[in-house]
């Protein structure tokens, strides 16, 4: 599989899937003398949003598209199946019938996944039943991380054993902290290794990383380690995803693909707020990794309340008026 | 233009135009010609010559030929200017320079619109780095200005060149 390649235009999107990285033995020289360039990323990041300008029917297309990378997510302290059952129905159908055939869709699109602690995998998976939507759950010591590794593998274990198809894990930021590289790749394969046959998704928890260097190094790691998807964070730190983090994390990922051949996925999340947001996050993944990564199964957005508004741009787009938000509810 | 579902197989950008509007409305106004600005207000055109943009070949205003007499006037009013502008202290002057850059930043886009049009030069280009880096300079002379007299003590006004 070649990186940074552009699907030929009028091509299908039935893209060949994405093998499974297999991992690779923890190897240093990959990534321990690496050196990121602050102000080139920041600059780089900054200027990603302001060159591209996506209008009309393509940026409605590019807001569809986004809609298909959702993790629509519910991680509160206060969720009940109730609440939960009332996502996976929004999940199921997150645009009204009218805003789908007015956009010229066959189909209504639906979510990439739904997104829930572990306890309320069951509900989740209940509530989506025969839609083809995944559920993902957060696990080990999610947002922190610092309950005992037997613990942390169990709570894999039983997400997997309740219906989750993706295990969004957390790392242990002291490992990256005191660049304790064996110690954190150890950790990662044994959860890779619970998970079985789900997806793996590593939050690296870059706000807590500090600099961009360990941000690189923590997801070469965990990519070695097995991992599927490298994600930001886990929308509780201070600063979650932000474009120059996202850039240092999809540079390590392209170098990745060209040392193993394997494609790993990204995935940002908290802080993503606006269709705007969406959007420049794709011209990321276009410009930095190409036309495959603006695909659900090599991109997913952690989002909740980004679905309204990009509801809300689509409607604009087919009546030209903008709706109150009480016409976008979630759910 | 495809339809949505033509555009989530290619992921094309497509394309999006600058929109030049405003521009074409001024110097739909202006279509008589331009002349020179000279001592505080415009000459009236004449020896006109087409301006075109390179990027389409197509004519968008008209320009006055220099005259000498344009020249002679232009350089007797900067005479007349020396006198006081020398007088002024740096902070006076630096206002008037800050006052440049701010008005060259208040209209920064019609003003990269009209560059691009008038020069050929892709939009970005103007947009993004030329006209940004033209408010720039007069912000910093401003700040030169502003510390003449502790920077270059001593230094006496020259006179008008050209």
């Amino acid at each position: 599989m070649k990186m940074n390649e552009s699907a030929p235009v009028g091509a299908s999107y039935g893209f060949a899937s994405v093998a499974r990285n297999p991992g690779a033995p923890l190897t240093l020289d990959w990534f321990e003398d690496v050196q990121v360039n602050l102000s080139a990323a920041e600059r780089r990041a900054a200027s990603l949003p302001a060159r591209r300008s996506v209008k009309k029917n393509y940026q409605a297309a590019w807001l569809v598209k986004a809609l298909q990378c959702i993790d629509l997510t519910t991680l509160a302290g206060d969720d009940t199946p109730g609440r939960v059952h009332r996502l996976c129905a929004k999940a199921r159908r997150p645009l009204r019938d009218d805003i789908v055939a007015a956009l010229g869709l066959n189909d209504i699109p639906t979510v990439g996944a739904v997104c829930v602690y572990p306890a309320m995998v069951a509900p989740a998976v209940k509530a989506l039943e025969g839609s083809g939507i995944p559920v993902a759950s957060v696990a080990t010591g999610f947002p922190a991380g610092l309950t005992p590794l037997p613990q942390r593998l169990a709570e894999i274990r039983y997400a997997v054993d309740q219906g989750a198809k993706e295990i969004d894990i957390v790392i242990h930021r002291a490992q990256v902290l005191l660049q304790d590289w064996a110690a954190l790749y150890d950790e990662v394969a044994a959860m890779r290794e619970a998970c079985g046959g789900a997806h793996m998704k590593a939050i690296l928890a870059t706000g807590d990383l500090k600099t961009l260097r360990n941000v690189y190094k923590a997801s070469m790691v965990a990519m070695q380690a097995g991992a599927d998807f490298i994600k930001t964070s886990t929308g509780k730190e201070d600063v979650n995803a932000t474009l120059p983090v996202s850039l240092t994390m999809v540079r390590a990922l392209r170098d990745y693909g060209e040392l193993t051949g394997f494609q790993i996925g990204f995935k940002p999340a908290g802080g993503l707020k606006t269709a705007k947001d969406a959007m420049n996050w794709m011209i990321l993944m276009k410009e930095e990794l190409g036309r495959r990564w603006l695909e659900p199964d090599l991109f997913r957005i952690g989002a909740s309340s980004m679905l309204a508004d990009i509801e809300r741009q689509l409607e604009h787009h087919v009546t030209g008026r903008y709706a109150s938000t009480t016409n976008q509810p979630l759910a | 233009m495809p339809s949505v579902t033509e555009i989530l197989d290619t992921m094309d950008y497509g394309p999006a135009p600058e929109g030049n509007a405003h521009v074409l409305d001024w110097l739909k106004a202006h279509e008589q010609g331009f002349g020179h600005f000279i001592n505080g207000s415009f000459t009236r055109p004449s020896k006109l010559f087409d301006v075109a943009n390179p990027a389409t070949g197509q004519t968008i205003a008209r320009a006055s030929v220099g005259s000498t007499a344009d020249v002679d006037a232009a350089v007797k009013a900067a005479r007349t200017a020396f006198g006081p502008w020398s007088k002024l202290s740096g902070h006076e002057r630096a206002k008037h320079l800050y006052a440049i850059a701010r008005t060259i930043q208040k209209r920064e886009r019609f003003l990269s619109v009209l560059e691009t049009m008038d020069n050929g030069k892709p939009i970005r280009e103007s947009r993004d780095i030329d006209i940004p880096l033209v408010a720039r300079h007069f912000y910093h002379h401003a700040g030169w200005a502003e510390l003449i007299g502790d920077e270059f003590p001593g230094y006496q006004p020259v006179g008008v060149c050209g």
